[in-house]
């Protein structure tokens, strides 16, 4: 697919990256010509110079055979400007736009963003989804990743498996024997740095992460049997009282009997954030002094959140923090390359902005009618949702002859408002939409299985 | 195909089937396109002329169908359709490129012929049959090739069994 990214910087770069990497035909526009050199000599990209928004610019960027424009540039007005443009003038049916500000996402203004008016097809905000992502996990204590998928109906857990897991080294095929009644299906396993989708008789080990798709209510009982069930936080601690570090704050204040602390570096960041936030206390000071950590309870919060926008800064508090007791750590890291220290730091869980981000692209870059993507982690898998169309190669047949790949995992089945845990014999039908977990190289076998065939009207 | 059934031209020609099916219009060679949208784009505009609806609405659909799946169906053809409301019948048009377009065709090859299907809503309007039939015609190789050399648009209708043949078509 051709598609013109708008903007060069973090954000940018990440979707470019990607893209370029699945062999779509990626054209890059920034006004700094130092990005553009920076991104045509590390990707696979084109690169113009110029302002996002102006036609003769999107024209030379090829909008004519776009297909798809992701305007990500600082400026919430030029990216819906460039969304316009590229609607009116360029025909390119899918817009997608980085909208920052609040005030054109209220619920109210809610008819701004459509066709007739401002043309742009999904609105991203990345500050929220992080802010999202992280709140996620907080919902969740006894998992380091929880997504929901099927209409409400699935959840996507992340688990650690600890030597007490009472189904250690038991194949897993025998777990569904030994719980029948609970509708879960470990779909992946990550061990040592490395993903799969396993087979029935692989086990899982202490260690591992483990990654099972679940029915929502059976969700308790499955970090009983798997993971273990930890109470919600009470105490947070957040290390970083920017846009993201008030987001979080703000959702949890609605929560009962919790108790927050901010702590912010920049003396004006931190008086706004403390204007903005009614139950919270905002420390003003640096995140990585120790004493400032204690001040603000670090030693008996459940949780840390470190959410700065730099790397080293959230990584150093977030250790710090768990080293002066801290129950667990969440920690926001753009760079992939901090990944290999979450072990050796004790870090529980990192949160990598850049994935929410592409995932939400590559859900409508992808073949297929794809409802729901998300990129693991370190973006060695995914797990995706789809809907199995009339003539697809899945339908009609039981699941153990539809050429279903290794590293690809169906474990959900929803249909019509009832989950299935899909077997070898399950037997796909029109409409089902399945929850499938998939190695990454596996991603275009995935399309190919929901890829609808030529008498497809 | 025996011989028998090959008796003149414009039989060979009828027994294509493609009468009624084609809009006025429905014969455009040398079109250049440079990408897939670009294509859809020439093709809505042009079956928009004709038919009543949004050029921009029938571009939308054929693209949202070709990333459900390729309608390209190999050896340089593709048969893109989608449904298009308010139409009461099967209308086609036909288009040869002076380049042939990149398709994510099964065997990879690029696009040159394109038969495109607009149909009714109602799935009994025989729309799979139509598909169906130009599949099969487009899969005869001598086909393909006569439609290839084909000196102008009035000797591809020909060939489609439209009704445009002139004298000497």
């Amino acid at each position: 697919m051709k598609v013109i990214v708008c903007g060069a910087g973090r954000v940018g770069y990440g979707i470019a990256e990607e893209l370029a990497s699945e062999q779509n035909a990626v054209t890059v526009i920034d006004v700094s010509s130092e990005l553009i050199d920076q991104i045509t000599t590390n990707l696979d990209v084109r690169g113009v110079v110029g302002h996002g928004a102006h036609p003769d610019v999107l024209d030379q960027a090829g909008a004519g055979d776009a297909e798809m424009i992701i305007a990500v540039t600082f400026s919430d007005e030029v990216n819906m400007v460039a969304c316009q443009i590229a609607h009116s003038l360029f025909d390119v049916p899918m817009r997608i736009a980085r909208v920052r500000s609040q005030n054109y996402l209220q619920p109210a203004w809610s008819d701004l963003f459509n066709r007739q008016n401002m043309p742009i097809d999904v609105v991203i905000s990345p500050e929220i989804e992080v802010g999202r992502a992280v709140l996620r996990r907080l919902e969740t204590p006894g998992a380091f990743d929880s997504l929901v998928f099927g209409e409400g109906l699935v959840r996507f857990l992340g688990v650690r498996v600890e030597e007490e897991c009472p189904v250690v080294a038991t194949p897993l095929n025998q777990i569904r024997e030994l719980f029948p009644q609970l509708k879960a299906a470990v779909v992946g396993i990550r061990r040592d740095k490395r993903v799969f989708a396993p087979h029935p008789n692989d086990q899982l080990l202490a260690g591992d992460d483990a990654y099972l798709v679940v029915q929502a209510d059976h969700e308790s009982r499955a970090l009983d049997i798997f993971g273990r069930e930890v109470d919600r936080a009470r105490r947070v601690v957040i290390v970083g009282g920017g846009n993201i570090g008030v987001f979080v704050a703000e959702a949890l204040e609605s929560a009962r009997g919790l108790r927050v602390r901010v702590v912010e570096a920049d003396k004006t960041q931190a008086e706004l954030a403390a204007a903005q936030l009614k139950r919270t206390v905002v420390l003003h000071g640096d995140g990585l002094d120790p004493a400032l950590l204690r001040e603000a309870g670090a030693a008996d919060a459940e949780v840390v959140v470190s959410l700065t926008n730099d790397d080293k800064v959230n990584v150093l508090a977030a250790a710090l923090a768990k080293a002066e007791g801290a129950k667990r750590a969440v920690c926001l890291v753009n760079d992939r390359a901090y990944h290999a220290l979450k072990d050796p730091l004790g870090i529980d869980v990192f949160v990598d902005p850049r994935a929410t981000t592409v995932s939400t692209i590559l859900q409508h870059v992808r073949k297929g009618r794809i409802t729901g993507l998300q990129f693991l982690e370190d973006g060695e898998a995914e797990v995706l949702e789809g809907v199995a169309l009339e003539t697809s190669p899945l339908v009609g047949k039981p699941l153990r002859k539809a050429n279903i790949e290794d590293g690809i995992y169906i474990g959900a089945v929803v249909r019509k408002g009832v989950v299935h845990i899909a077997d070898d014999d399950f037997v796909v039908e029109i409409g089902d939409r399945l929850v499938i977990f998939a190695e990454r190289e596996q991603v275009a076998h995935v399309e190919r299985m929901f890829r609808v065939a030529l008498e497809y009207f | 195909m025996n011989d028998a059934t090959r008796t003149s031209e414009k039989d060979a020609a009828q027994s294509n089937g493609f009468d009624g099916l084609l809009l006025d219009q429905g014969v455009i060679i040398d079109l250049n396109a440079t990408s897939k949208k670009h294509l859809f784009q020439e093709l809505a505009r042009h079956a928009c002329e004709e038919i009543d609806a949004a050029p921009s609405v029938v571009l939308g659909a054929l693209l949202e169908r070709e990333r459900l799946g390729t309608t390209g169906v190999g050896s340089g053809v593709a048969i893109p359709h989608v449904a298009v409301a308010g139409l009461d019948r099967v209308r086609g048009l036909f288009a040869r490129l002076g380049q042939p377009i990149e398709f994510d065709a099964p065997d990879e090859k690029p696009v040159d012929l394109v038969f495109m299907l607009l149909a009714p809503e109602d799935i009994n309007s025989g729309r799979l049959k139509t598909l169906a039939r130009t599949a099969r015609a487009l899969r005869r190789p001598e086909f393909r090739e006569q439609l290839r050399e084909a000196p102008s648009a009035d000797a591809i209708r020909a060939l489609l069994g439209g009704d445009a043949v002139t004298a000497g078509g």
